[in-house]
C-alpha cells in the first residue's frame, strides 16, 4: 500500500562522524576499513588484524593466530600468513576529505583568490580604476590636475590632487582611514543627526579650499561651514549634479541650526550682512530684520516669509509724486490712447530688469515744463534749480530769441525791431499775469497745485503746473529754492534674484498691483505670496533656492 | 495559532515594521543628510556580522549561547532586514564602479543563496521523507554495496539454479552500472522517475521469458533496483541541501574582505587626514 | 594492522571492589548478622559465592547523629542494612531541597567549556590510562557528607519514622532504578550501615529466597505508607483508616525484570502484540479493584476489530479501575465491568486495592479533585470511533499510528527521547557535529532510527525511567547521575562487557574500541580491542542543556519526556 521506502537498520554499527576532515577511500566503495584516516589524511591500515603469536611451553614456532575481533568478522577462515602478516590483507587507500572539509577548502580559495585580486589590484596599475566609483566632473579633470596632484602630493595620478590616499597602498589607505576625519570610530559621521551640519571635513580643507580660496561662505552668521560635499557631490560622471533645495534645507529647515546662527548673527554688526551692489546701481537696502534672516524655511511655497521690504511694511522713500493709479486711469491719454506700464517700464539690456526711468524718457512726453500759456514752445529746462532760474531771468531775451526763430521760418528777416517789440510786449503780458519776474519765479519752481497758477488751461494745468508739481521744492537756508533730490532705486530686493525676462508670460499687474496705488510712498512689489501662488508643486513648480539666491559669492544685483 | 503560524506571523510583522522603519528613515533622512550613507552603512555591516556570527554559533555548541533555532530565524530575518539596508545603502540603485559592482554581486548572491537555502531546507525534508528509505548521507556508499553486493549474488546464483544466462545477462547489461554509483542526480531533483520506470518497463519485459524462479529472483533484483533509485534519490537531495551552502559560505568570507576594504576605501578617500 | 597496540591488563568486574579495605575480619562480622549468617552458601552459584559478594559489593560505613544517608529524590543504586544504631526515614513532604545540601552536577568550568574549541581531539574515541583502567568507585558516599542542621527542629517540624538495627533501606530504589522516595538520616553517633551494591543485592535476592520475604515485609511495615500517601486520593485518610489500607494491599509485579532480551527477540521475530502481553486487567472483567501503578508501564487498550486499540499507556503514580469503581459506587443498580485492558509492558509493580475497601475507606470523604472525571456517554458505548480516556487527548491529538509506533516501540520509557520531525530534518548533522563538539569529538548517537509518520525516534540514549542497560552492568559504571537521575555511564570503571548495549532495546549505547592519542586500537595482552560503551549523557558536564537539541536551526529535534504524552502531542501541533 505504502510506496515508501524501508529505511536500513544500522543497529550496532559505529557511530557516524559527520565532522572528521577524513574518510577511508575504501568508505566510497562502501567498506570503511576499521582503523580509519589519520587526522593528516593518510592511509595506516595493512590488514584486518594484527594475528598474535601463540607459543605453547616448549613450543619453538608457536602459531599465528587471527586477532579479528568479533565486531568485524572475528577471526579470518584461512587466518594469518606463515611469516605473521594479516591474512586479508587491506589494499592501502587514497584518503577523501569529507565534504565538510571540501566545502572549508573551496572556502580557502575563493578567500585566497579574493585576497590575491583584490592585492593585485591595489598594488597593480589598476588600484585607481579598483577605488574610482564614477568619474569625476569635467572641470576636475585634466593635465592641471595631473600637475596639482604631482606638486601636492607627488602622485602620479590626478587623484593625488584631492586625495592624499593614492600615493601609496593599502597600507597607507588603512592608516588614511584609520587617521581620517571623521574617522570610523567618530561619532561626527552620525553627527548630522543632531545639528543637521556636516561640518568640513580635512579632505575639504586640504583640497577643496586650497584651490576655491576666494569662495565665500555666505552669510557671517554661519556657525559652522559645511563640507563642499553637502552639496557638491563628486565622482557622479563627467556633469556634477547641481546642488539642490534639500541643501539649503539642511540649515534653513533646521531649528537648532537656524537659532544658532540667530545668535552669532546678533554680534556681528549688520554692514557686515550687507548684499553686494554693482557700482552704479540704486539700491534700496532694507534693514537687517532682528535675529537676522533666521527663518525656518523648508521650501518657497512653503514657509518662505514675505519679502523684508514688505514684511516690515517700508514705505517708498522717494520724493518724486507719483500717482500708478491716476497714470493708468481714464483721464491720462497719450497721443489719444490710454498710459500702460511697458509706456515708462522697459526691460533692460538684459531683459531681467526693468531699465532705469528718465524724465525726458518717460515723463517729458506729458509733462512738458511750459511756463508761458501763449508761447508754449518755452520751456524750463529739466535739472538744476538754478539753470531754471537763469532761463526766467533771461526772459526778455528768451522772447526775442523766439521771434527771431519764428521769423527766420517763415523766411524773413529778424529785424532786431521785431524782435525787441515783441519781447516788450510779452514781457508786459506776463508781468500783468504774474506781477514781478521773482513772482514768476516762485511760482513755476514753487506751485504743485495747477489751480493756483493763472492763465493754464486745464488741460494744462494737468500737465505741468510748477517743479513742486513733481517734486518736493523746499527753500534752503540761503532762502533759495531746492528741488530734494529724487530716488528711484534700479533694485529693491538686494538678496535674492528676480528675473524679468522669465515672467513676460504674465501681465505686469499680475503680480504689480499698482491700479489702486495713488502715493509714492506705496512700495508696489509683489509679495512672497503672490509668487507662491503660481511657485508651488500644483502650481508651475517652486523655484529652487538657487534660482533667486546664492550660496558662496552673493554676486551683485 | 500554532507555535511556527505564531513566530512566523511575529517575525514577519517585525520585520515589515523594521524595513518600514529603514526605508522611511532613509527616505526621510537622505535629502537632509547625505551622510545616511554612514548609518545605513553601519547598520549593514552590523546586520551581515550578526549574519556571520551564525557561524561562529554553530561551532561553540558547548556554551549556552542561545538555541541554533533562535539564530536560524534571527539569521533569516535579520538576513532580509539586511537586503532592505542595502538597497537604501546604495541609494535604491545599481552602484557604479567594478569595485561597488563586484561588493554588490557578492552580497546579491550570498543573500539569494541564503533564501535558495531557507526554501529548499524547507521543500526537500518533505520530499525526502514522502519518498522514505530514509539514510543518513554518510553511509549511502555503504548500503549502495551491501544493495549491488546482493544483485550480484542473486544474478550469480540464478546461474547455477536456472542453468541460463539470462538473468546474469540482464544483471550485467542493465543493473551493474546503476548499482555501482550514485546516479541521476539532476533528475532526482526534478523529482523525475523516469530511470526506473524504464528499468522496470525492461523487468516486465523480461519477465515474459522467464520461468518461475527466474522470476522470482528478477523480482528481488527489481526489488534491490527500486531500493538502489530510492537510495540515489536520498542521495541526490541530502546532496542538494548540502551544496548550496558552497555558495552561501564560501562566498559569505569573500564578502567579508569585499566589506572591509569598502570601509577602508570611504573613509581613506572621504574624509582626508589632518595634517600632523 | 601495525602502529595500533598499547597492552594492558582486561579488566574484570570485581577489579574495583567497592571497599578496596574492606578487610577479612570485618567481613566476618558482617557474616554474623542477619539475614547473611542465615544463608546457606551453597545456595551460591560457584562463581558468586556469598563471601566474594559481600566483599566485592559490600562496605561498612559509619555515621554520626545528622548525617544524611539517603536524600529524597537522589538516583541510588546501593541498599543498606543497619548493623548498628538507628536511622530516622523523613516522611513527605519532606525537608527543603536547601538543608539537603544539593549540588548540581559537576559541570565543566567556563574555560573548559569554551577550551573545547581547541582541545578537542582529532583521533576517535581517545581515552586516556586512567579512563581505560580507572579507580573510581561509584556509590553513595564518595561525596562529601551533609548534615542536617538543627536536628531537633527536623524532628519537630516533619514525621520521622525510626528504623533499627537489622532492617534494609533503599532497596526499592536500588532495584527498580528509581529514585530515592524519602530522605534518611542517622539517628544516632556512630550508626554503622552495610552499604550493598545492587548488583550484589541482585545476586543475594537471586539465590536467597528468605531475603527477599524478609524485604517484602519490611517494605509493607516501611514503605508503603509512603507509597500510597503519595496518591492524592488516600492523603484524606486518617492513620488508622491507612493502616486497614494497607493491610489489604497487594503486590503485583507483572512482566519481566530484564524486559528487554525478551522485547527484542519478539519484535525482531515480527510476533509482538498487545495480545501476547500479560494482562493486569481485562476490558469487560469485574471491576474487582483499583491497580496503582508503582513503577514501570502498563498499556491501557480496548478492543477494536478483532484486536486491541492502545488509547494510551499509564506508568508510575497511575491508577486503573478507579473510574469504574467510582462509576458502580454512584449507580448501585448499574453496576459496569472494566472498560478498559491494563497489559504490563516490560517490568511493572503494582498495588492493588479492592474494590471493598475503596468503597468503604477511601472514596467516603475523598476530596473532589482527588477523584477521576466520571465515564462519559461516549466512553461506555465503545463506540471505536471515539477512543476517548480521560488521558486520550493526547492520544487522539497524535493518531492511532504513531501511537501505536511508540507503544510498541517502548518509547514511553524515555524521558528523554531524541525526537526527530523528519519533515523539518534537513540531515544537516549539525545536532551529531554539536555531540561530537561536546564530547571530545564523539558523537554520541546516531542520527537515525525507526520512524513513523514522519516522526523518527534516534539512537540515541532516552534516560529511561526504567533504565534496563542497568539491569547487567557488573560494575555499576552505568548509574544515575545524583542530581538530575541521567543515566550516565563512568568510563573508568566500563569494563566493555556489552552488557548494557545489549540490553538497551532502544540500540542507543554504542560500544567503541578505545584508542590512544596517537590513534592506535588499545588492546589486551590478547590483542583482543579495549571496548567502552558510551552513549547520550544528555550534555551533563555542559552548560545549556543537551547541546544537539540546541544545535538543531530547523526545529526538528526535540528531547521528548515520552512518559507523558502532552509534551509530543503539543511539539506535533506546534
Amino acid at each position: 500500500m505504502s510506496d515508501q521506502l524501508p529505511s536500513p537498520e544500522f543497529d550496532r554499527s559505529k557511530y557516524e562522524r559527520p565532522d572528521d576532515a577524513w574518510i577511508c577511500g575504501h568508505a566510497c566503495e562502501g567498506k570503511p576499513c576499521r582503523l580509519g584516516p589519520s587526522k593528516t589524511g593518510e592511509c595506516r591500515v595493512t590488514g584486518e588484524c594484527k594475528p598474535q603469536l601463540d607459543k605453547l611451553p616448549g613450543e619453538e614456532k608457536g602459531r599465528w593466530r587471527c586477532t579479528r575481533p568479533p565486531a568485524h568478522g572475528g577471526p579470518c577462515a584461512d587466518g594469518p600468513r606463515p611469516d605473521g602478516t594479516c591474512g586479508c590483507p587491506i589494499p592501502p587507500c587514497v584518503p577523501r576529505r569529507s565534504l565538510r572539509r571540501i566545502r572549508q577548502l573551496v572556502s580557502f580559495i575563493v578567500v585566497t583568490l579574493t585576497a590575491a585580486l583584490l592585492l593585485l589590484g591595489i598594488a597593480g596599475t589598476w588600484r585607481r580604476q579598483l577605488v574610482n566609483p564614477n568619474a569625476v566632473s569635467r572641470p576636475h579633470q585634466g593635465a592641471a590636475f595631473l600637475e596639482l596632484a604631482r606638486v601636492r602630493r607627488e602622485s602620479d595620478n590626478a587623484c593625488g590632487a584631492c586625495h592624499e590616499s593614492p600615493r601609496a597602498g593599502l597600507r597607507s589607505w588603512v592608516h588614511n582611514a584609520l587617521h581620517a576625519s571623521p574617522g570610523p570610530f567618530g561619532r561626527s559621521q552620525f553627527q548630522l543627526l543632531n545639528a543637521g551640519v556636516v561640518p568640513m571635513t580635512q579632505l575639504d580643507r586640504n583640497s577643496c579650499v586650497a584651490c576655491h580660496n576666494r569662495h565665500e561662505f555666505h552669510q557671517p552668521s554661519v556657525v559652522e561651514a559645511s563640507s563642499c560635499s553637502t552639496c557638491h557631490v563628486e565622482h557622479q560622471g563627467l556633469k556634477m549634479p547641481a546642488p539642490n533645495d534639500a541643501n539649503c534645507a539642511r540649515c534653513h529647515g533646521e531649528p537648532t541650526v537656524m537659532a544658532a546662527a540667530s545668535i552669532k548673527g546678533s554680534s556681528i554688526p549688520a554692514e557686515h550682512f550687507d548684499a553686494p551692489v554693482t557700482a552704479g546701481v540704486r539700491a534700496f537696502r532694507t534693514p537687517r530684520p532682528t535675529g537676522g534672516r533666521t527663518n525656518l524655511i523648508t521650501g518657497f511655497w512653503q514657509n518662505h516669509p514675505n519679502f523684508g521690504v514688505l514684511a516690515q511694511g517700508l514705505k517708498d522713500p522717494d520724493t518724486l509724486r507719483f500717482n500708478h493709479a491716476v497714470h493708468l486711469g481714464d483721464t491720462v491719454r497719450l497721443n489719444g490712447q490710454p498710459l500702460d506700464c511697458a509706456r515708462c517700464h522697459v526691460p533692460d539690456a538684459t531683459g531681467r530688469y526693468m531699465a532705469r526711468l528718465s524724465y525726458a524718457q518717460n515723463c517729458a512726453p506729458c509733462h512738458d515744463l511750459q511756463f508761458d500759456p501763449v508761447n508754449p514752445e518755452l520751456r524750463v529746462p529739466h535739472g538744476e534749480v538754478a539753470a531754471v532760474r537763469a532761463k526766467l531771468r533771461g526772459l526778455p531775451l528768451l522772447y526775442a530769441e523766439l521771434k527771431a526763430r519764428q521769423l527766420a521760418a517763415a523766411g524773413q528777416a529778424p529785424a532786431r525791431e521785431k524782435t525787441e517789440a515783441f519781447a516788450r510786449e510779452n514781457m508786459a503780458r506776463m508781468r500783468q499775469t504774474f506781477g514781478s519776474g521773482e513772482q514768476l519765479e516762485k511760482l513755476v519752481l514753487f506751485t504743485g497745485d495747477p489751480r493756483e497758477q493763472p492763465g493754464l488751461s486745464a488741460e494744462r494745468r494737468a500737465h505741468y503746473a510748477g517743479c513742486a508739481y513733481c517734486h518736493e521744492v523746499v527753500t534752503s537756508r540761503e532762502q533759495l529754492a531746492e528741488i530734494r533730490p529724487v530716488f528711484i532705486p534700479d533694485r529693491w530686493l538686494l538678496n535674492g534674484r528676480f528675473n524679468h525676462a522669465k515672467h513676460t508670460q504674465q501681465s505686469c499687474e499680475t503680480c504689480h498691483q499698482v491700479r489702486a496705488s495713488r502715493l509714492t510712498a506705496d512700495i508696489n512689489l509683489p509679495s512672497q505670496t503672490v509668487c507662491a501662488a503660481c511657485h508651488r508643486p500644483e502650481g508651475s513648480g517652486g523655484p529652487n533656492c538657487s534660482e533667486c539666491h546664492t550660496y558662496h559669492l552673493r554676486t551683485s544685483n | 495559532m500554532g507555535y511556527f503560524a505564531k513566530r512566523r506571523v511575529i517575525g514577519v510583522l517585525l520585520l515589515l515594521m523594521a524595513s518600514v522603519a529603514v526605508v522611511w528613515g532613509q527616505l526621510q533622512l537622505a535629502p537632509v543628510m547625505r551622510q545616511v550613507g554612514f548609518l545605513t552603512g553601519w547598520a549593514l555591516l552590523a546586520a551581515c556580522v550578526f549574519l556571520a556570527l551564525y557561524n561562529l554559533r554553530k561551532r561553540l555548541p558547548f556554551l549556552p549561547l542561545g538555541s541554533s533555532r533562535t539564530w536560524l530565524q534571527l539569521h533569516a530575518y535579520v538576513g532580509y532586514l539586511s537586503f532592505v539596508l542595502f538597497l537604501a545603502h546604495t541609494g535604491w540603485r545599481w552602484p557604479v564602479g567594478w569595485f561597488d559592482d563586484v561588493l554588490a554581486l557578492l552580497f546579491l548572491s550570498v543573500a539569494l543563496s541564503g533564501v535558495f537555502g531557507l526554501f529548499w531546507s524547507r521543500l526537500i525534508p518533505l520530499r525526502l521523507t514522502a519518498r522514505g528509505g530514509d539514510v543518513p548521507y554518510e553511509r549511502i556508499p555503504i548500503v549502495r554495496r551491501q544493495l549491488a553486493d546482493r544483485a550480484k549474488s542473486l544474478a550469480l546464483e540464478s546461474v547455477t539454479a536456472t542453468k541460463t544466462t539470462t538473468i546474469v545477462d540482464f544483471y550485467s547489461q542493465h543493473l551493474v552500472g546503476f548499482l555501482g554509483t550514485s546516479a541521476n542526480f539532476w533528475r532526482h531533483l526534478v523529482e523525475s522517475r523516469a530511470v526506473l520506470t524504464r528499468l522496470q518497463a525492461r523487468i516486465d519485459d523480461l519477465n515474459r521469458f522467464l520461468n518461475a524462479d527466474q522470476r522470482r529472483a528478477l523480482a528481488e533484483l527489481a526489488e534491490i533496483a527500486r531500493q538502489k533509485d530510492g537510495l540515489d534519490y536520498q542521495h541526490a537531495l541530502q546532496l542538494s541541501l548540502r551544496l548550496w551552502l558552497f555558495i552561501h559560505i564560501p562566498l559569505t568570507y569573500s564578502l567579508v574582505i569585499f566589506t572591509v576594504l569598502h570601509v577602508v576605501v570611504v573613509f581613506s578617500f572621504s574624509a582626508g587626514v589632518p595634517p600632523f | 594492522m601495525d602502529t595500533i597496540h598499547l597492552k594492558i591488563e582486561r579488566p574484570d568486574r570485581w577489579d574495583n571492589a567497592f571497599d578496596p579495605q574492606f578487610s577479612e575480619w570485618e567481613l566476618d562480622r558482617v557474616l554474623s548478622y542477619a539475614p547473611f549468617r542465615d544463608m546457606q552458601p551453597d545456595n551460591f552459584p560457584k562463581k558468586q559465592p556469598l563471601r566474594v559478594i559481600l566483599q566485592n559489593d559490600t562496605r561498612l560505613r559509619r555515621f554520626k547523629r545528622g548525617e544524611i544517608v539517603v536524600r529524597a529524590g537522589d538516583y541510588g543504586s546501593s541498599a543498606f542494612m543497619i548493623i548498628r544504631g538507628q536511622v530516622r526515614v523523613v516522611l513527605p513532604p519532606g525537608l527543603p531541597e536547601r538543608s539537603l545540601g544539593r549540588k548540581s552536577a559537576g559541570k565543566k568550568s567556563v574555560f573548559h567549556a569554551i577550551a573545547q574549541l581547541w582541545s578537542n581531539r582529532h583521533t576517535p574515541e581517545v581515552r586516556t590510562p586512567e579512563e581505560i583502567r580507572g579507580g573510581d568507585v561509584v556509590g553513595e558516599g564518595t561525596e562529601a557528607r551533609v548534615f542536617l542542621q538543627d536536628v531537633p527542629r527536623v524532628l519537630d517540624q516533619n514525621k520521622t519514622v525510626t528504623i533499627g538495627a537489622g532492617e534494609f533501606f533503599g532497596e526499592i530504589a536500588a532495584l527498580s532504578r528509581m529514585p530515592r522516595t524519602a530522605t534518611i538520616f542517622a539517628d544516632s553517633d556512630d550508626t554503622e550501615l552495610l552499604e550493598i551494591r545492587w548488583q550484589g543485592l541482585r545476586d543475594l535476592l537471586r539465590s536467597d529466597p528468605a531475603l527477599r520475604t524478609h524485604i517484602d515485609a519490611i517494605y509493607r511495615k516501611n514503605t508503603l505508607s509512603n507509597a500510597l500517601r503519595a496518591f492524592p486520593l488516600f492523603r484524606h485518610l486518617s492513620d488508622e483508616q491507612l493502616e486497614k489500607v494497607k493491610a489489604q494491599t497487594q503486590f503485583g509485579t507483572f512482566g519481566d525484570y530484564e524486559w528487554s532480551g525478551d522485547y527484542k527477540k519478539l519484535a525482531k521475530a515480527g510476533t509482538h502484540s498487545p495480545e501476547k502481553e500479560t494482562a493486569i486487567a481485562q476490558e469487560g472483567d469485574y471491576p474487582d479493584g483499583v491497580y496503582l501503578i508503582r513503577s514501570g508501564f502498563a498499556r491501557l487498550s480496548r478492543k477494536f476489530g478483532t484486536g486491541q486499540r492502545t488509547l494510551n499507556y499509564i506508568g508510575a503514580g497511575r491508577w486503573f479501575g478507579l473510574r469504574e469503581i467510582l462509576h458502580n459506587a454512584r449507580n448501585p443498580s448499574a453496576n459496569i465491568p472494566y472498560q478498559f485492558s491494563l497489559r504490563v509492558i516490560g517490568y511493572t509493580h503494582t498495588l492493588f486495592i479492592p474494590t471493598k475497601v475503596m468503597e468503604e475507606i477511601v472514596l467516603p470523604g475523598a476530596p473532589a479533585d482527588a477523584l477521576p472525571r466520571a465515564l462519559t456517554e461516549d466512553e461506555l458505548d465503545h463506540d471505536d470511533d471515539d477512543p476517548l480516556t480521560e488521558e486520550g487527548g493526547s492520544a487522539l491529538r497524535i493518531g492511532p499510528e504513531l501511537m501505536e509506533f511508540l507503544t510498541a516501540g517502548r518509547y514511553f520509557n524515555g524521558t528523554a527521547s531524541m525526537v526527530i520531525d523528519l519533515q523539518r530534518c534537513t540531515r544537516c548533522d549539525d545536532c551529531v557535529r554539536a555531540c561530537a563538539s561536546t564530547h571530545d569529538n564523539n558523537p554520541r548517537f546516531l542520527r537515525h532510527g525507526p520512524s513513523s509518520d514522519g516522526i523518527q525516534v534516534a539512537q540515541a540514549c532516552m534516560h529511561c525511567v526504567d533504565p534496563v542497560c542497568m539491569i547487567g552492568c557488573p560494575t555499576g559504571a552505568i548509574h544515575r547521575d545524583a542530581s538530575g537521575g541521567n543515566v550516565v555511564i563512568n568510563q573508568s570503571t566500563c569494563i566493555g562487557c556489552t552488557s548494557c548495549a545489549t540490553n538497551c532495546p532502544y540500540e542507543a549505547i554504542r560500544m567503541v574500541e578505545a584508542r590512544d592519542e596517537g590513534g592506535a586500537f588499545v588492546t589486551d595482552q590478547e590483542l583482543k580491542p579495549i571496548l567502552k560503551a558510551t552513549k547520550c549523557d544528555l550534555c551533563i558536564e555542559q552548560y545549556g542543556g543537551p547541546a544537539c537539541e540546541r544545535a538543531c536551526p530547523h526545529d526538528a529535534l526535540k528531547r521528548i519526556n515520552l512518559n507523558r504524552l502532552d509534551a509530543l502531542a503539543n511539539w506535533l501541533k506546534r
